[in-house]
């Protein structure tokens, strides 16, 4: 709705060519990986989120989850702190910041993070980070093992726990099978106040950008994401500090990758150095041990070529 | 040997064991507990004599609990006399140097004969942390008390008050100071704030707003104890509790304080004024017109003279010149006069004012650097040489208008919406009908239009939101799209006039969704 | 059928029976009806019990082998080779337990091969873990196989993987640097979920050396266990080098643990994480630092100088209870700290159960191997060859 059709095949096109270019190889390079260029992403302004959870229908809907105990029109909900589950990709929680009367409302969902601490962790590649901006799961490939669930600093995926034969890890997709129909994620597209803006990363940050400059009184300074741990694709604008409406501030600007390729990188020394020290040792020991029984061996022969002599 | 070990093995443990015990059961203590009782009026006891580490937490006094329990009791009994008037510190004169066992003696010595006569008392010598207690007792808040025009036409009038020569009681109050003596203030309209002299701590000249207030102002009142007469406050929280305000007298529509001021000034003598004064305006730099400036309209709208002016009363211009001068902080008149983020300026104070429910609905929604075209001319307009124009009223547009505008352009899943536009304006026209600033603001008939139709020129077919709001312009301005702008007003509007009746999460208050009627018919 | 005829009724297999039976319930439930029948695992708290006792300590504690193999054959400390079996057997059943158990915890274990065979993800510490553990397993086999073979009498066979031990002993410890210490390193993507005082950029350093002084320590402990229940199944030479391969490794320990120490000081320090210390988690910390590694060096020293074995036994109980502490912190205690009350994990009482029901297991099976296969003794036929 917000976005017309030929606008949005022209963000495909780019993002095809961008798909095409070659990747940057990422090593122990002062190179750096800014995310894919023309990804996409969304703009949470909060100050314009109502709380009416028709994001959360729509999610549900486009996902084909089930329907949850209470609708989706039941504002009871918002009494309790909630977090993303198997059932609900994306839930709207209601904050009262200090000093401040009216109450804030978040979107948390996936954050599709430029370099997603999920991916890096998974060893079997179950999920990766889609040149459109959104970080895809591929049930057939997963094994269970829910490192991602540990690595995701936002707490997003959620598990089938109660799934004996073959659990998934289930989060947000960004939408993708919308994005590539050519429509907009289901939550942006339903929602009343354009709260979720979707678009380019990079549109979003200059939208962003220029609404804290026009309404300096009413942001805080700071658009949520932009650098979070090496920048999401969801990008978050408030009037109140983030850490009040329940989104952690302390998480560095590290992507996740940066924080295990130390650990990573060391071992292929371990292995080409390892043996060869391991060999040295051993060969001195040996060495020693047979220098002592040489020694041995002469003073036995000193000893007895000595007897022989007293006789 | 093995003995030893197994020994020192059991200490560590019971050492690591303690360790633990003790963080986490420090933890726990401080805790939160109940919520303590907000209190006025506690006066910390500053600690007279350094004792180093060994220093006893200072105590929170209750002052009203203790007249409270004194009851008919003198005021005496704690504070002496001088010159006539109470001193503020306890059993002792300004002069005297504080002492422990002036408390100590004092304060015990009256709980004890208290507490023989089975009546509520303090502690006594050996309760030593029941006043020197660490722990907060309740939760200390001042209410700043304001002498607003109200409080000051009720003294000005007041019989009670002693009358002067010409029939008036400024002079009860109001004073001079001459060779280390207070002399009585004669000259009619130069009174000044109490503030001119008297600062928030005390100088050599002049001892802080704090002790003057208490000292005479408390002094006075407690004059009339005990005599019927109605008057103000004794007690702490009477002026500086959380619902002082409503304990004391208003009156809802104070004439004007007689300090000779004028009714309307030239808050700056512009271009064209000068030269119907028959000024030469060549020599002057100024290139705005003058600002003709209600004095009296604004007296009646805000709570004191300090709102607008510091402390000395004078005009604007005697201390922000138009170049800027020291005596006003080197604060240059125009930006005296338009600074966003002060309270005392003219564009500061309305913006502090658009933010009245009221207002808010349409103005909340503009960011507040934005500035109409023809803005300036507002408030900058020759005054030809009267001083003041003649009172002009807002013009009403009389065109026609449409009674309601049917909203369908974004028809999916709901019904078109039907909004009353004739009844948004008329509610509206009420309100800006009641403040005399919204009428002064809004003079252009078009101008109330502008809440909704923002950015489009001034007509009387103003073009569709649609024409501009097609889709959010992410690569432009950032614009919302028709969505987004639709709601956006709608919601805010509404949010922002306190309109809790129409909630926003309500979809069908405004249009009914499409199944839902179905199911209906 | 007879060899079922031939267990007796002891206590010891009456108990071990019924807690294998009971596992065996346990098992039918998890696959049957999913984790959350079973296990207090939530979308906030995805390892539980499992993987902090199962596989981190399970892992730790199994370091013995090539600890043991590496002293012995590396470093040519050949008065320790009568621990050199038992100590891979352990090994080897630690880390099949250890695979076992992943089993348990992971949702969709058939496909266990992925990571290895099928798609590989190379930028998780995870594969890492997951590519050594399996390649140190079949090293861990082959470097066994030689008491099977002996046992089978396979002499030719067992004379060629003999031949392999350098090479085997050498792979087994680039192994072992490679998977303890990345097992630490699974942690290192989490430094908003793990308290400060336990996230350091050193973990996986901490989680290598503590795993060095862990498999000694179990040396020890075993060596304490099999003399008191295995008595009759070790031979002169093990009995009589026992008491030196005891006070050695508990000198040893003591020196690492010292050592250890020192970095986890240097890793406090470098963080500038001090003022935690004044914190319950500081305590915490403490406790685990000084009651659980400074404490066992110390009595580990003690007992070393003395030449007190009883006290070296005893001090490898607390270290080893250490180890197990330590990793417990890094992945329960410790991790998700920030997160309300309400919301952390505790263990459901079939997690522990079944936690133990695996620990039963390969205590049964190391009973059963060291009882038939020459793991405590020599076998008559081979004695004075390497």
């Amino acid at each position: 709705m917000g976005i017309n059709r030929r606008k949005f095949l022209g963000w495909m096109g780019a993002a095809g060519a961008a798909a095409l270019s070659p990747r940057l190889a990422k090593g122990s390079t002062n190179k750096e990986f800014k995310g894919y260029p023309d990804s996409f992403g969304v703009l949470h302004d909060t100050t314009l989120c109502i709380g009416c959870r028709q994001c959360e229908a729509a999610c549900n809907e486009a996902n084909n989850l089930p329907a949850p105990e209470a609708p989706f029109d039941d504002r009871e909900v918002l009494k309790n702190h909630r977090r993303t589950t198997v059932q609900a990709h994306t839930v709207v929680n209601r904050y009262f910041p200090q000093g401040q009367d009216e109450p804030v409302f978040v979107k948390t969902q996936c954050n599709h993070c430029l370099e997603p601490a999920c991916a890096s962790a998974c060893f079997v590649k179950a999920l990766k980070k889609d040149e459109t901006g959104a970080v895809v799961y591929d049930a057939s490939l997963c094994v269970g093992c829910r490192y991602c669930m540990i690595a995701c600093p936002f707490n997003i995926p959620a598990y089938e726990y109660d799934e004996p034969v073959a659990p998934r890890v289930m989060k947000c997709t960004l939408c993708l099978p919308r994005i590539q129909e050519g429509k907009l994620p289901a939550c942006a597209d339903a929602c009343p106040r354009e709260a979720l803006v979707f678009g380019p990363r990079k549109d979003l940050i200059a939208l962003a950008r220029k609404r804290i400059q026009k309404y300096p009184d009413k942001y805080v300074d700071h658009i949520y994401g932009e650098h979070e741990m090496g920048g999401t694709s969801w990008l978050y604008l408030s009037s109140v500090p983030f850490e009040e409406i329940g989104m952690r501030e302390d998480l560095g600007v590290k992507p996740a990758p940066e924080l295990t390729s130390g650990a990573l990188s060391a071992v292929p020394m371990v292995v080409g150095l390892w043996p060869v020290l391991l060999t040295g040792i051993y060969a001195i020991s040996k060495r020693k041990d047979q220098v002592a029984e040489e020694d041995m061996a002469k003073a036995v022969e000193r000893v007895g070529k000595k007897k022989e002599e007293e006789k | 040997m093995s003995e030893r070990a197994s020994s020192i093995a059991v200490t560590s443990v019971v050492f690591a064991a303690l360790t633990l015990f003790w963080t986490l059961g420090g933890g726990t203590r401080s805790g939160r507990a109940a919520p303590l009782e907000t209190r006025s009026d506690i006066v910390f006891m500053e600690n007279v004599a350094a004792h180093g580490e060994q220093q006893m937490p200072t105590v929170a006094f209750s002052h009203d609990r203790h007249t409270q329990s004194l009851g008919e009791a003198e005021c005496t009994t704690c504070h002496l006399e001088e010159k006539g008037a109470l001193v503020p510190e306890f059993k002792r004169t300004k002069a005297q140097p504080a002492d422990m066992d002036l408390y100590h003696e004092n304060c015990v010595a009256c709980h004890v004969t208290t507490r023989a006569g089975d009546k509520p008392s303090g502690p006594i010598a050996s309760q030593c942390r029941s006043c020197h207690d660490r722990r907060p007792t309740a939760t200390v808040l001042h209410e700043s008390m304001a002498f607003d025009r109200s409080l000051h036409y009720l003294h000005e009038r007041s019989p009670l008050i002693k009358q002067d020569a010409d029939n008036t009681n400024c002079s009860a109050c109001h004073h001079g100071y001459e060779n280390g003596k207070k002399t009585e203030f004669s000259v009619r309209g130069k009174e000044a704030s109490c503030r001119y002299c008297h600062e928030a701590s005390g100088t050599d000249k002049a001892p802080s707003m704090a002790d003057v207030s208490h000292e005479s102002c408390v002094g006075c009142h407690q004059t009339f104890v005990g005599t019927g007469e109605d008057f103000g406050p004794v007690t702490c929280e009477g002026c500086h509790g959380l619902d002082a305000k409503s304990g004391i007298k208003t009156v809802e529509t104070p004439p004007r304080l007689d300090r000779g001021q004028p009714d309307h000034a030239l808050v700056t003598r512009g271009r064209r004024d000068l030269a119907v004064a028959g000024m030469d305006a060549s020599t002057q730099k100024i290139s705005m017109d003058s600002v003709p400036f209600d004095h009296k309209l604004h007296e009646s709208t805000s709570e004191s003279c300090l709102s607008c002016h510091h402390k000395s009363l004078e005009s604007c211009q005697t201390c922000h010149t138009e170049k800027g001068d020291d005596r006003g902080g080197n604060v240059r008149l125009s930006e005296a006069m338009h600074k966003r983020k002060s309270d005392r300026s003219c564009i500061g104070c309305h913006n502090q004012r658009q933010k009245a429910p009221e207002c808010a609905g349409c103005h909340a929604q503009r960011p507040d650097t934005a500035f109409a075209d023809n803005a300036c001319n507002t408030c900058h307009k020759p005054a030809a040489g009267t001083g003041m124009p003649a009172p002009s009223h807002r013009t009403q547009f009389n065109g026609e208008v449409p009674k309601t505008v049917v909203i369908d352009s974004l028809e999916e899943k709901y019904n078109p919406s039907i909004l009353p536009h004739a009844k948004i304006i008329k509610a509206l026209e009420e309100k800006i009908e009641e403040s005399p600033m919204a009428k002064a603001f809004h003079k252009d008939e078009f101008s109330l239009c502008q809440g909704c139709h923002h950015n489009a020129p001034s007509s009387e077919r103003p073009q569709k939101c649609g024409s501009c709001h097609a889709t959010l312009d992410l690569a432009g301005d950032g614009r919302p799209g028709l969505k987004g702008a639709f709601h956006g007003q709608c919601i805010t509007c509404h949010d922002k006039m306190n309109m809790a009746s129409i909630p926003a999460t309500d979809c069908s208050r405004c249009h009914k969704e499409k199944q839902l009627e179905n199911e209906v018919q | 059928m007879s060899v079922l005829k031939k267990i007796k009724l002891t206590p010891f297999n009456v108990i071990a029976g019924a807690i294998l039976l009971g596992g065996l319930a346990l098992t039918v439930l998890r696959f049957g009806f999913g984790l959350s029948t079973v296990t207090n695992l939530d979308n906030n708290n995805p390892w539980g019990l499992w993987i902090g006792f199962d596989l981190l300590c399970g892992v730790a504690l199994a370091a013995g082998g090539y600890v043991t193999s590496a002293t012995c054959y590396i470093f040519g400390l050949k008065r320790y080779h009568s621990a050199v079996r038992p100590a891979i057997l352990t090994a080897f059943l630690g880390y099949a337990l250890v695979v076992f158990a992943l089993n348990y915890d992971l949702g969709r274990p058939w496909r266990l091969p992925y990571p290895i065979f099928y798609s590989q993800g190379p930028s998780s510490l995870l594969f890492e873990v997951g590519l050594c553990v399996f390649i140190y397993l079949n090293v861990l086999f082959i470097e066994f196989s030689p008491a099977a073979l002996e046992w089978l009498g396979l002499k030719r066979i067992r004379t060629v993987v003999v031949r392999l031990t350098l090479i085997l002993t050498i792979l087994g410890v680039v192994l072992s640097t490679l998977h303890q210490s990345s097992l630490g390193a699974l942690f290192l993507i989490a430094p908003s979920k793990l308290h400060p005082l336990w996230y350091s950029g050193y973990l996986p350093v901490y989680f290598f050396v503590s795993s060095i002084f862990a498999g000694m320590s179990m040396v020890i402990f075993e060596g304490s266990m099999a003399h008191r229940y295995l008595h009759d199944r070790m031979d002169d030479t093990h009995l009589a080098e026992s008491r030196g391969v005891t006070l050695g490794f508990g000198r040893a320990a003591s020196f690492v643990m010292m050592g250890y120490l020192g970095i986890k000081v240097i890793g406090l320090a470098i963080d500038d994480n001090w003022h935690y210390l004044a914190t319950g988690w500081g305590a915490w910390f403490l406790l685990e630092l000084i009651g659980f590694v400074a404490l066992p060096a110390f009595l580990y020293a003690l007992g070393a100088r003395d030449r007190n074995v009883k006290l070296v036994r005893r001090a490898s109980v607390l270290a080893v209870l250490g180890v197990v502490l330590n990793r417990f912190n890094v992945s329960l205690v410790a991790f998700n700290w920030q997160l309300p009350s309400v919301q952390r994990y505790f263990p459901s009482w079939m997690e522990v159960a079944t936690s133990i029901f695996i620990v039963t297991l390969g205590v049964v099976v190391y009973r059963f191997i060291s009882v038939n296969m020459p793991v405590l003794h020599e076998h008559p036929d081979y004695k004075h060859q390497a």
